[in-house]
């Protein structure tokens, strides 16, 4: 008799992709051979969705008829599975026309059946409408829009997309027909994050990307294709998304493209799906043919799965122009001919604008300012203790002692003094370029993390370097320490390491720390704040330094002047810590934090800096030369005006300002004090050998009871406990405070102190007002 | 406040189970003389929901096709979307109640799944309620079909007409713990157990799956870890006979004492109430008690059965065959329904020893 448990259990214990579709196959024959019927159907529509939804799809529409002949056949079945087939049908309908080899006319049968089928179950029309209107976009355009139209006048069933994706074809529609304000108008819930779901805004921002590109606007190309990026980059079930970045960057910054491009080459090799794989290669060919003009071999381990390698040289880039320019083609034609239009290869022969040439058509009245701008490379300059910098060789021989979460893939040394190395953490790959520099001028840095002065001139005179660039991920503080544990393994002799980008300047132990410990790295230490002036005026301007390793614009103050710039300085610090914490810079004249200043709640945003700069042509903000993007911070007043926060009266008058609550950072800190707790040990022993402690205390977490959860609407306290001892690696502590939330645990009741249940400590020595926390544990290193 | 809100406002200060019920039942009779079609339709859902809850689904099972009738006949019912939400939580619960009476057909079980589903589709709703049910009644039926059900619960999201995210773990651990997956069933079980997510039926009910696991086992100490937690919650509750018969069984093996006590005070709920599935479980669970102790046991003193039980005078042999044909009744009746022999099982099983 068929087990059919037994089957499905093997089958969800089995890796989403091939492994489960394996077993789904051996199912399948299975049931096929015990004339198990309801089985018979039951594993093909599941074979039919795992290729759907974790593979390229191919296998699916493969194995469709074959569902859809068995459930024909077994009318008894039909109650029960008829609902799955019309969901099938509908992935198959979607997903159908990316193939060639299935004719047009055996698509139109699919559809009128699949319409048959809906009226029969009583399901509505909607769907049919929306995949038919794409699918007549490349060849009917009045039918596309027929057939959009009668998909608004279908009501929504059980049938339907999901409403984020109905909300991106009406977006991608309206692009289509060329009505782009309408376009965004109707995708302000995606663009604004409300709406979403495993696609959206994915598809969203890479359909905005080839828009604005193909219109030959690149700015606002590149502002989506890094929204795009963020979602899309290494995911092989958004290969065509991937594509459309090549595609952009080819036309505005072919180094980020290059990266793309290596990190998808296995995706597309492994991919049988002719639109995504022809998306691909032209996006690769266009970038390509860029490359080209700058070198003419191009070596990386993840180009391996291509061919046309050269032993000696690599691969010519030149042959992997025509190669990609030939599978585009190919495919174009391919696609093309099954549709009886030139569509797909009129896109391929479209030349797209460069940076030199674009011409930005009519937008939409009142665009704004992106806050998201060209990412920099982080530069870290390490300066080693000795004077001496080891070889590069030598230095690469420490990549043995790296985290063993870090994965080297490939490693390459260039007359001894530069090093690319390519390494995967979580899932993501980075690529560095490592260089062993001399100097002749000293380096000028703000020192930070109590850096006494003979290091601080030992680091700024020293002449010999070892740079370290690094493009930050979305999550500058994870990329920032693993740039940091990669310098101090690499370079574990070290007085400290220079960032060149914000010009502070970090001494060993802090390198040590911000490498050793995740949480090490706050908002604060990835930019910095320039404060500048002339000695022949009150005048003070204040800006970032660093946002744009983020990809963001760096934000300024103006009006500031001697006596108040402190003021202000914390307040553009706040609001760059903010910005970095999120990655995230939103559009000029959109809310970017609430400050309470005197009480009252005031909006922060920020502007074009050509809005207030040339109404103070005199002033030192104004003469500035600014060679990155820029904003100027101003209050979003009620009436939706922008002023200056020098000129917002209550600001001006220097009234007290309250920050708002920042959960990360209260989280990133419990993590460091988790991470910490072997320094914690360190610093005891240490500051109680040096001086008497006035104060040692740990806060600890409780989980409370439902009761007590249901009445206050969280589920954890914190109280803080007086250490009472630490003996060997057993830290015991009494709780110095009680809670009414935590009735069981009286004053003064011990606990041991672990990873699990810390969440901060502090020591303060007797005389002293400021405490060591977690966040020192770099002096315990 | 209207008519209809004053009569059901009274009917709700009417001590639970058959008075509230009977006042339903008058009151359904005037709305029908009066052929008001709101009321019929409202006191019908609020008895069938009295039913429900107050463990005697029996009445549930006669009102729901009038129900239905009501609501497919008119329209004006159905405008309302108050009443078609309800009309969809009213089959929730008939198609989680009809596998509790074994002269229901599994035909027509599976019809009530199937109207179900396709009434969910209708509405745009999520499957994962469907599937979730018809996962427990084919878990004595088709293992198969049940591990298939499963695993589309689990897949499909939760929508206003599922049953919340305890039952949601609820469901898992019993699932997992009729696959041997112990460890999965602990995680799944875990925010119950620490009553972060809580439900009417929760924790006791999860605890009688982890209760039956290890009895079944031999892991008795595992499972009196357990029974302390169902027992506090299900002891005297006519809802949960289904836990005290559990509860019974295990106690003939590790406290029998304790378990003849637990016998007496809630044989009483066993002999009213109309459920054959809550009476199987309890009856199954009784003679395993009476199987466990020696012929020449007696009841503890101050424990006796009511003398219009007809159970005073019986000693331990008698009442296990009482109990033991009791229970193989309903257990062949459910067992030729579901096609398996679930429950004979259960009844014939052998406990290992202490």
């Amino acid at each position: 008799m068929f087990q059919a448990d037994q089957w499905i259990e093997q089958i969800r214990s089995a890796e989403h992709g091939t492994p489960r579709m394996e077993i789904m196959k051996n199912a399948i024959a299975e049931a096929d051979a015990s004339a198990a019927h309801y089985w018979r159907i039951y594993f093909r529509f599941e074979y039919v969705k795992e290729s759907i939804f974790h593979d390229d799809n191919f296998k699916a529409i493969l194995m469709f008829p074959e569902l859809l002949q068995v459930f024909d056949e077994h009318p008894e079945q039909e109650d029960d599975t008829y609902d799955d087939v019309m969901l099938a049908y509908k992935w198959i309908l979607e997903n159908m026309t990316d193939y060639y080899q299935i004719s047009r006319e055996e698509i139109e049968k699919y559809y009128e059946d699949y319409k048959e089928r809906c009226q029969k179950y009583g399901f509505s029309l909607r769907v049919y409408y929306m995949k038919k209107s794409l699918f007549y976009l490349p060849f009917d355009v009045n039918a596309s829009k027929t057939a959009y139209q009668a998909f608004h006048d279908c009501k929504r069933d059980a049938n339907s997309d999901c409403e984020a994706c109905e909300i991106h074809h009406d977006m991608s529609m309206a692009l289509d027909f060329g009505n782009e304000a309408e376009a965004l108008r109707v995708a302000a819930p995606i663009l604004d994050g409300s709406k979403y779901c495993g696609e959206v805004p994915h598809v969203s921002y890479g359909a905005l990307t080839r828009f604005y590109l193909y219109k030959g606007d690149l700015e606002e190309a590149a502002y989506y294709g890094k929204l795009c990026a963020r979602y899309t980059d290494n995911e092989p079930e958004f290969l065509a998304e991937s594509g459309y970045l090549l595609e952009l960057y080819s036309a505005v910054e072919p180094r980020t493209g290059w990266k793309i491009f290596k990190n998808n080459v296995e995706h597309f090799v492994q991919c049988r799906n002719p639109m995504m794989r022809m998306c691909f290669a032209r996006g690769a060919y266009r970038l390509l043919q860029c490359i080209e003009k700058e070198t003419e071999f191009a070596e990386s381990v993840l180009l391996k799965p291509l061919p046309l390698h050269r032993a000696e040289e690599g691969y010519r880039v030149k042959e992997l122009t025509a190669y990609f320019y030939d599978i585009a083609k190919q495919q174009s034609l391919l696609l093309d001919q099954r549709n009886g239009s030139n569509y797909y290869m009129s896109i391929l022969e479209t030349k797209l604008a460069s940076a030199d040439t674009a011409d930005i058509s009519e937008s939409p009245a009142n665009r704004p300012l992106h806050g998201l701008a060209a990412k920099m490379n982080s530069t870290l300059a390490a300066v080693p203790e000795s004077g001496q910098l080891p070889e590069m060789e030598e230095l690469m021989q420490n990549l043995g002692n790296l985290s063993k979460e870090i994965e080297v893939l490939s490693h390459s040394v260039e007359e001894n003094t530069v090093c690319y190395l390519t390494f995967r953490f979580e899932d993501r790959i980075y690529e560095v370029c490592l260089i062993s520099l001399e100097t002749e001028e000293p380096i000028h840095a703000r020192p930070c993390y109590d850096m006494d002065e003979a290091t601080r001139e030992a680091i700024a005179d020293s002449s010999k370097h070892l740079l370290l660039h690094m493009e930050y991920s979305d999550d500058p503080r994870l990329s920032c320490h693993l740039a940091m544990h990669l310098l101090h393994t690499l370079l574990p002799d070290m007085l400290g390491v220079i960032d060149l980008i914000t010009q502070k300047m970090y001494p060993a132990r802090w390198v040590k720390f911000a490498g050793s410990c995740r949480n090490a790295v706050s908002p604060s230490d990835l930019f910095s704040l320039s404060i500048n002036g002339t000695d022949d005026s009150d005048e003070v301007w204040i800006t970032t330094l660093g946002l744009c390793t983020a990809g963001l614009r760096e934000l300024e103050i103006v009006g500031a002047n001697r006596e108040n710039f402190g003021y202000f300085a914390d307040i553009l610090h706040f609001i760059g810590c903010t910005c970095m914490e999120q990655s995230m810079l939103e559009d000029e004249m959109k809310p970017i934090s609430g400050l309470r200043v005197h009480g009252e709640e005031c909006i922060v945003t920020w502007t074009n800096p050509d809005k207030f700069l040339p109404t103070m042509p005199d002033s030192f903000a104004a003469r500035v030369e600014r060679t990155l993007p820029a904003g100027i911070l101003a209050v979003l007043t009620e009436e939706e005006e922008a002023v200056l926060l020098t000129d917002f009266e209550p600001m001006a008058k220097g009234q007290d300002v309250e920050f708002p609550y920042v959960h990360s950072n209260l989280v990133r800190r419990i993590h460091l004090a988790k991470e910490t707790v072997p320094q914690l040990r360190k610093a005891y022993a240490a500051l109680s050998a040096s001086a008497p402690i006035a104060q040692a205390a740990v806060r600890l977490e409780f989980t409370l009871s439902p009761e007590m959860r249901d009445q206050c609407g969280y589920g954890k306290e914190l109280l803080w406990a007086d250490i009472s001892a630490i003996d060997g690696e057993t830290i015991i502590a009494s709780t110095a405070e009680t809670s009414d939330l935590l009735p069981s645990i009286d004053q003064n009741q011990e606990f041991i102190v672990t990873e699990e249940n810390i969440t901060a400590w502090m020591i303060r020595l007797e005389g002293d007002n400021v405490p060591y926390t977690e966040e020192d544990a770099h002096y315990f290193m | 406040m209207n008519e209809l809100e004053k009569i059901i406002g009274e009917i709700v200060d009417i001590e639970r189970g058959a008075p509230r019920l009977n006042a339903f039942r008058n009151a359904i009779q005037q709305a029908d003389e009066r052929n008001e079609l709101i009321p019929r339709f409202v006191l019908r859902y609020g008895m069938l929901q009295e039913s429900i809850f107050s463990g005697d689904r029996y009445y549930a099972m006669i009102i729901f096709p009038e129900l239905l009738a009501l609501f497919d006949e008119n329209e004006r019912i159905r405008n309302i979307p108050q009443y078609d939400h309800s009309m969809m939580v009213a089959f929730k619960w008939i198609v989680e109640c009809a596998p509790e009476f074994p002269q229901i057909s599994k035909a027509e079980i599976d019809s009530y799944f199937r109207l179900f589903k396709r009434r969910l589709l209708e509405r745009g709703h999520s499957l994962s309620i469907y599937h979730m049910k018809r996962c427990l009644f084919y878990m004595h039926c088709d293992k198969g079909i049940a591990a298939a059900d499963f695993y589309r619960f689990l897949d499909a999201p939760l929508d206003d007409i599922s049953d919340g995210k305890a039952l949601y773990h609820d469901q898992q651990a019993m699932y997992y713990l009729s696959i041997g997956e112990e460890e999965k069933a602990l995680k799944a079980a875990e925010p119950i157990f620490s009553e972060e997510l809580t439900s009417n039926a929760l924790p006791q009910a999860t605890h009688h799956f982890f209760i039956r696991f290890y009895l079944d086992r031999g892991e008795y100490a595992k499972a009196m870890e357990h029974a302390k937690h169902a027992e506090r919650r299900s002891d005297g509750d006519p809802y949960y006979l289904d836990i005290l018969g559990t509860l019974l069984a295990l106690y003939g093996m590790t406290e029998p004492e304790h378990g003849l006590r637990l016998f007496v005070k809630n044989h009483e709920h066993y002999a009213k109430s109309r459920s054959p599935l809550l009476r199987m479980y309890f009856a199954i669970g009784a003679y395993h008690l009476f199987r466990a102790l020696p012929d020449h046991a007696v009841l503890p003193d101050g424990c006796a059965l009511p003398k219009d039980s007809g159970l005073q005078e019986m000693d331990i042999p008698a009442l296990r065959a009482h109990f033991e044909a009791a229970a193989k009744e309903l257990a062949q009746k459910f067992d030729a329904r579901n096609g398996t022999d679930d429950f004979m099982n259960m009844l014939q099983n052998e406990y290992p020893a202490v």
